[in-house]
C-alpha cells in the first residue's frame, strides 16, 4: 500500500490516508458484537481536504445549503453526528439536506449517500443524475401540508373580494389624510362574494389536496375533486361529500374555486402547462385559479386571455412574467412552506428519514429510490446495503458473493424501482471459517461487479463503511 | 268631518289633478267590507313636495345606499311602492338604509319605521327616533358569514406578511427581477400557521359565534368571552370553547384576539374597551383582529404595543395613528361587502318592516321591545300604539277603548327603556254600520304620553296617527 502524504490529496486519485500513525487497516467493534471486522479506508481518494477533522471526529457529517430549522436539526444526536452549513464548507459530507439551494453536481462531494430535500418538490436537485450514481434522492411529502393549505384557505378569501386593493388604497388614503372621508363610499369598488356554498375543485388530492379539501368543506363550500393516482390510503383522508370527477376538465367546469395541488414533472407526459388553452376554456368566466404548486403547471398565455375578460382571478405562489402587473393576477413570494412549524416538520423529517437510512439502510419519502425496509438486525449480524442498476441478474450476483465468502444471509430485502435497486442483506459472520471476518474483500468484490455503484456497511462508526465504484473504479 | 285648516288648504291647492275631496276625507272599505271613514293630513305633514308621486293605496318605502334589488324584491309591488337611493320619497311611510349617515331632518314625519340593511346603528340617530316613538330595526345574524369570512383573511394574512409580500413581488416585477429574487426574498414575509394556536373571541353574537366555530374546525383551541351569552347563542358556538369571565383573563393566552361587540357610546359604553390594561395582558406576538368597529381600540395603546414586540393589528377601519405602521392593516370596512350579505341584509329589513306594517310586529329592534301578537281574527281590528313607558298609560288606553264600547279581543303591552309599545285588536260586532274609527284614534293618540297610533285595516299608508307635542297630526 502506498504512503500518503498531503498533497497527494488534492489529486483524486491519492492513497492511503494518515490518521495521526499509518494505519492502512483499521480495526472497529462493531456494536452488539465483539468480532473484529477489518476495513479498508481510503483506499482511493475521496477528494476530503479537511482529513484532519474527518479522521478525529468520528461522526457523521451533514452538510445542509439554506437555513435548516434549529428545531429539524436537533433530531440528530451530536454524539454521532456533525451538522455543517455549506457555507462553512464542509467537506467529507455523507450527507446533505437542502431546502431550495440549486443543487449542482460539484457540490456534492463523494463519500455523500443521501440527499434530503426539506419539502416536497425536488425540481432544484438533479434527480436523474443521483439515480445514475446510485444516490438516494428523499423528500419530506406532507410535513408542509398546513402551511400550504392555510396560504390556500387565504386565497380563496383574497380571491373573493379585492382584499389587497382595499388594503392598499387606504394606506394611499391614509397618505392624504382621506381614510375616515372617503373609506364607506370608496368601499363599493373592493366588495365581492363569499365561498360558503361556492364549488372548489381540488386538482391533486394528496396530502396538501385533501387538507385543502376537508377545511374547504367545512368552510361551507362543495367539493370536486380529480386524483388519477388516489389510493384507498389517500381517500380517507377527504372529506366524506367530495364528488370525484375522471378528468380535470370535467372537475372544473362547475367550479367557481380551483386549487392545483400536483407535482410538477418535466418532459413528455409531465405536467408542464397541465393547465392549459384546453382546460382554461372550461372555466367558469368568473373563475378564481389558485396555483399553489408550480408556476409552470399554468400555460400563462392561456391565462391572460382569460383574465383579460375581465371576470376571473389568478392567485399564484410563483413569479410569473406575463401576468405579474395584471390587475386580476395576485402573485405570492412562494411564501406555501415559510411557517416555522412547516420548516421544523420538514426539518425533523428529513433528519428522521436520513438518520433511519443512514443507521438501519431503510428507504422512504424517496423520490427515485424504492421503498424498503428490513426488520431490525438480529444481534450479532451484520448488516450491508448494496445499490445496483437494475438488470438481469445482478441479484443472483450479489448472493454468490456472499455464498463463495461462506457467510450466511439471514435476510435480506430487494426491491427496484425504475433504473435502480436496492438490496439490504444482514450476514451473519459467525459462520465464516475462522474468527477474523474481514470483509473488506468482500465489500470490494461486491461493489466492483459490473452494475453495483454502491454499497455499505451499516454498523457502528459513523461514517466508515461506504464503498463505491465510480465507472469501474473502486473508491472507499 | 272637520274643516281643513288654512295651511292644509294652501297646501291642497297644490295638488294637481285630483280631486280635493279625495284627500279630505277618505272612506276606504276594509277587507272586511265595513266603512271606515279617515282623514289625511289634518295637521301639515312636510310631505306635500311630492305629492303628484304620491301613490295612495301604497306603502312608499325610501331607501338611502344602493340596497339589494333582491331584498327589495320582497316588498311586493302591489303593497308596496320602492324609491330607490336619489329618487324623492317626501311622504315615506318607512326608510330603508345602509351606511348613510341618516340626520333627523330627513325623516318625514310619515316615517312609521326605520331599518338598517346590517349590524350596527351607529349611523342612525336611535335615541332621537325613541323620544318621537319611532322603531329602529336592524339585521342581526345577515352579515355574520360575510364578516367571519374576512376575519378567517385577517388572521392568515397576519401570520405571514402576505400583503407585503405580494406588494415586494409587484416591486420585483417591475424591475425584471422576480423569478431571481423571489427564493432568497421570501425569507423576509414568512411566519406562523394558525393551527394549534389560541383565539379570543370577545364577543359571542352571531358574528363571533361563527367566528369561533370556523377557527375551531381550522384546528385553532378557541377561547371566549360574553357576559350575556344565550342558551340559543351557545347552541351556536364550538362544543370544546372555553369560557372565561372577563376580557383580560380571555386575551391573555390568546396568540389572536377577534373583537366582535357593538360600539356603543357614552358611559358603560364600549369606547375604547381595548385600552392599555386589556393590551398589557396580551402576549407580545398577539395579533388583534378589528372588525367591530374602530373605536373599540384605543389607538394609542395599541401602537405602544406594536412598537415594542411583534404583535399584529388588523382592522376593518381607518386608523389616522396606525395606518402607516408596518404591523398594522386596514381593510376598508369590507366585512359585510359580499352579494350574499348584502342580499340577506335587504331581504331581512324588507321582511322586518313588511311584518311591522302589514301586522304591527317588532322584532330585530334596537329601540323597540320585541312584540308580536298572533293574526286578528275575523271582524276585529288592528290598532298598534306607541306610548312613553309612564305609569298609567295602559289603564289610559284600555279605558278609552272601553268608553268608546270597543271590545278588545286580544292584546300586548311591552316596554323597553323609555318607550312602550301596545297591539290590540278590537272586535267589530256592533260596529258595522259606518264606524268611525278616526274618534277613537284621535282620543287615543291625545293622550298624554301617546306618541302615535296605527289603525292596521288592510290599506297601505293609511291609518297613522301622531301625537307632536301636543299637537294631532293624521
Amino acid at each position: 500500500m502506498k504512503m500518503a502524504s498531503l498533497t497527494s490529496f488534492v489529486a483524486r486519485r491519492a492513497s492511503q490516508v494518515s490518521r495521526g500513525g499509518l494505519n492502512v487497516s483499521t480495526t472497529r467493534h462493531l456494536t452488539g458484537t465483539s468480532i473484529p471486522v477489518d476495513v479498508d479506508h481510503y483506499s482511493d481518494g475521496w477528494n476530503i481536504r479537511d482529513i484532519g477533522d474527518f479522521a478525529k471526529d468520528e461522526k457523521y457529517h451533514i452538510k445542509t445549503f439554506n437555513k435548516i430549522s434549529d428545531k429539524g436539526l436537533a433530531r440528530f444526536p451530536t454524539e454521532t453526528y456533525e451538522v455543517k452549513p455549506s457555507e462553512w464548507d464542509a467537506r467529507n459530507a455523507h450527507a446533505i439536506l437542502l431546502r431550495s439551494h440549486k443543487l449542482q453536481e460539484s457540490e456534492i462531494d463523494v463519500p455523500v449517500r443521501a440527499i434530503a430535500r426539506c419539502g416536497a418538490g425536488t425540481n432544484n436537485v438533479p434527480v436523474a443524475r443521483m439515480t445514475e450514481l446510485g444516490i438516494p434522492v428523499f423528500n419530506t411529502p406532507g410535513a408542509n401540508a398546513n402551511a400550504v393549505k392555510e396560504l390556500i384557505l387565504c386565497g380563496l378569501f383574497l380571491g373573493s373580494r379585492r382584499i389587497i386593493d382595499g388594503i392598499n388604497h387606504m394606506t394611499d388614503l391614509g397618505e392624504k389624510g382621506l381614510a375616515k372621508e372617503r373609506v364607506e363610499k370608496d368601499k363599493a369598488m373592493f366588495g365581492g362574494q363569499e365561498i360558503k356554498g361556492k364549488t372548489l375543485a381540488v386538482i391533486g388530492l394528496g396530502h396538501i389536496g385533501a387538507s385543502t379539501a376537508v377545511d374547504a368543506a367545512s368552510l361551507g363550500m362543495t367539493i370536486n375533486g380529480y386524483d388519477p393516482g388516489l389510493s384507498v390510503q389517500s381517500a380517507l383522508k377527504l372529506p366524506r361529500h367530495i364528488k370525484l370527477c375522471d378528468s380535470i376538465s370535467s372537475a372544473i367546469s362547475q367550479a367557481d374555486y380551483i386549487s392545483i395541488n400536483i407535482p410538477y414533472i418535466k418532459g413528455e407526459n409531465g405536467t408542464h402547462g397541465i393547465i392549459g388553452k384546453e382546460v382554461i376554456s372550461h372555466f367558469k368566466p368568473n373563475t378564481v385559479l389558485l396555483n399553489f404548486a408550480r408556476g409552470e403547471l399554468v400555460d400563462s398565455e392561456a391565462m391572460k386571455e382569460f383574465l383579460d375578460k375581465g371576470k376571473g382571478t389568478y392567485i399564484s405562489d410563483f413569479p410569473d412574467d406575463l401576468l405579474w402587473d395584471h390587475k386580476n393576477c395576485i402573485i405570492l413570494p412562494h411564501l406555501g412552506a415559510s411557517t416555522e412549524e412547516a420548516e421544523d416538520a420538514a426539518a425533523a423529517m428529513a433528519a428522521d428519514t436520513i438518520r433511519d437510512f443512514i443507521e438501519t439502510g431503510t428507504i422512504k419519502n424517496s423520490v427515485n429510490f424504492p421503498e424498503t425496509s428490513l426488520p431490525d438486525r438480529t444481534p450479532g449480524t451484520i448488516r450491508m446495503t448494496v445499490v445496483n442498476k437494475n438488470k438481469p441478474g445482478m441479484l443472483a450476483q450479489i448472493t454468490e458473493t456472499f455464498a463463495k465468502a461462506q457467510l450466511n444471509i439471514v435476510q435480506q430485502i430487494n426491491h427496484s424501482r425504475g433504473d435502480i435497486a436496492y438490496n439490504v442483506l444482514d450476514i451473519d459472520p459467525s459462520t465464516s471459517e475462522g474468527e477474523k471476518v474481514s470483509l473488506k474483500d468482500l465489500q470490494k468484490e461486491l461493489t466492483t461487479t459490473e452494475g453495483v455503484l454502491s454499497s455499505r456497511l451499516v454498523f457502528g462508526v459513523p461514517g466508515a463503511g461506504y464503498a463505491r465504484n465510480i465507472e469501474g473504479e473502486y473508491w472507499v | 268631518m272637520m274643516i281643513p285648516t288654512v295651511k292644509t288648504i294652501t297646501n291642497v291647492s297644490r295638488f294637481q289633478g285630483r280631486a280635493l275631496s279625495h284627500f279630505l276625507t277618505a272612506s276606504r272599505s276594509l277587507s272586511n267590507e265595513t266603512n271606515i271613514d279617515h282623514e289625511h293630513y289634518k295637521g301639515a305633514w312636510k310631505t306635500y313636495g311630492d305629492i303628484e308621486n304620491y301613490v295612495p293605496g301604497k306603502y312608499q318605502i325610501q331607501t338611502f345606499n344602493k340596497i339589494s334589488p333582491r331584498g327589495l324584491q320582497r316588498f311586493d309591488g302591489e303593497n308596496f311602492d320602492v324609491r330607490v337611493d336619489g329618487e324623492e320619497a317626501a311622504n315615506a311611510h318607512a326608510i330603508l338604509l345602509r351606511s348613510h349617515k341618516l340626520k333627523e331632518e330627513e325623516v318625514a314625519h310619515t316615517v312609521r319605521a326605520i331599518a338598517r340593511c346590517g349590524a350596527g346603528t351607529n349611523n342612525i340617530p336611535v335615541a332621537r327616533m325613541t323620544e318621537i316613538g319611532i322603531p329602529v330595526f336592524n339585521t342581526p345574524g345577515a352579515n355574520a358569514n360575510a364578516v367571519k369570512e374576512l376575519v378567517s383573511c385577517g388572521m392568515l394574512l397576519a401570520s405571514r406578511r402576505i400583503v407585503d409580500g405580494v406588494n415586494h413581488m409587484k416591486d420585483l416585477g417591475s424591475q425584471g427581477l422576480a423569478k431571481e429574487r423571489v427564493e432568497k426574498d421570501k425569507s423576509m414575509f414568512g411566519g406562523r400557521e394558525i393551527k394549534g394556536k389560541t383565539l379570543a373571541v370577545i364577543g359571542l353574537g352571531h358574528i363571533g359565534g361563527m367566528t369561533a366555530l370556523g377557527a375551531s374546525a381550522l384546528g385553532m383551541n378557541v377561547v371566549g368571552y360574553d357576559p350575556s351569552l344565550s342558551v340559543e347563542s351557545a347552541l351556536r358556538l364550538p362544543g370544546d370553547i372555553t369560557l372565561l369571565d372577563s376580557i383580560s383573563s380571555a386575551v391573555s393566552k390568546a396568540d389572536y384576539i377577534s373583537l366582535n361587540i357593538p360600539y356603543i357610546k357614552g358611559e358603560d359604553g364600549t369606547h375604547g374597551i381595548i385600552n392599555q390594561d386589556v393590551i398589557d395582558q396580551f402576549k407580545s406576538d398577539a395579533v388583534l383582529l378589528n372588525f367591530a368597529r374602530g373605536e373599540l381600540v384605543d389607538s394609542e395603546a395599541m401602537k405602544n404595543f406594536l412598537d415594542r414586540g411583534n404583535g399584529r393589528y388588523v382592522s376593518d377601519f381607518p386608523d389616522d395613528l396606525l395606518w402607516n405602521h408596518k404591523n398594522t392593516i386596514i381593510l376598508p370596512h369590507l366585512g359585510a361587502s359580499t352579494e350574499e350579505a348584502e342580499d340577506t341584509a335587504a331581504a331581512m329589513a324588507a321582511d322586518t318592516v313588511k311584518d311591522y306594517l302589514e301586522n304591527g310586529t317588532i322584532r330585530n329592534s334596537v329601540n323597540f321591545p320585541a312584540t308580536s301578537l298572533p293574526d286578528p281574527e275575523k271582524n276585529s281590528i288592528r290598532f298598534t300604539i306607541v306610548n312613553k313607558n309612564l305609569p298609567g298609560m295602559l289603564a289610559q288606553i284600555t279605558e278609552t277603548f272601553a268608553n268608546a264600547a270597543f271590545n278588545i279581543t286580544q292584546q300586548i303591552n311591552h316596554s323597553r327603556g323609555e318607550i312602550a309599545y301596545n297591539v290590540l285588536d278590537v272586535d267589530m260586532e256592533g260596529h258595522d254600520d259606518v264606524v268611525s274609527f278616526k274618534k277613537v284614534q284621535k282620543q287615543i293618540t291625545m293622550l298624554d304620553g301617546v306618541l302615535s297610533s296605527r289603525i292596521l285595516y288592510g290599506k297601505p299608508g293609511f291609518g297613522y296617527a301622531k301625537n307632536i307635542e301636543g299637537k294631532y297630526f293624521v
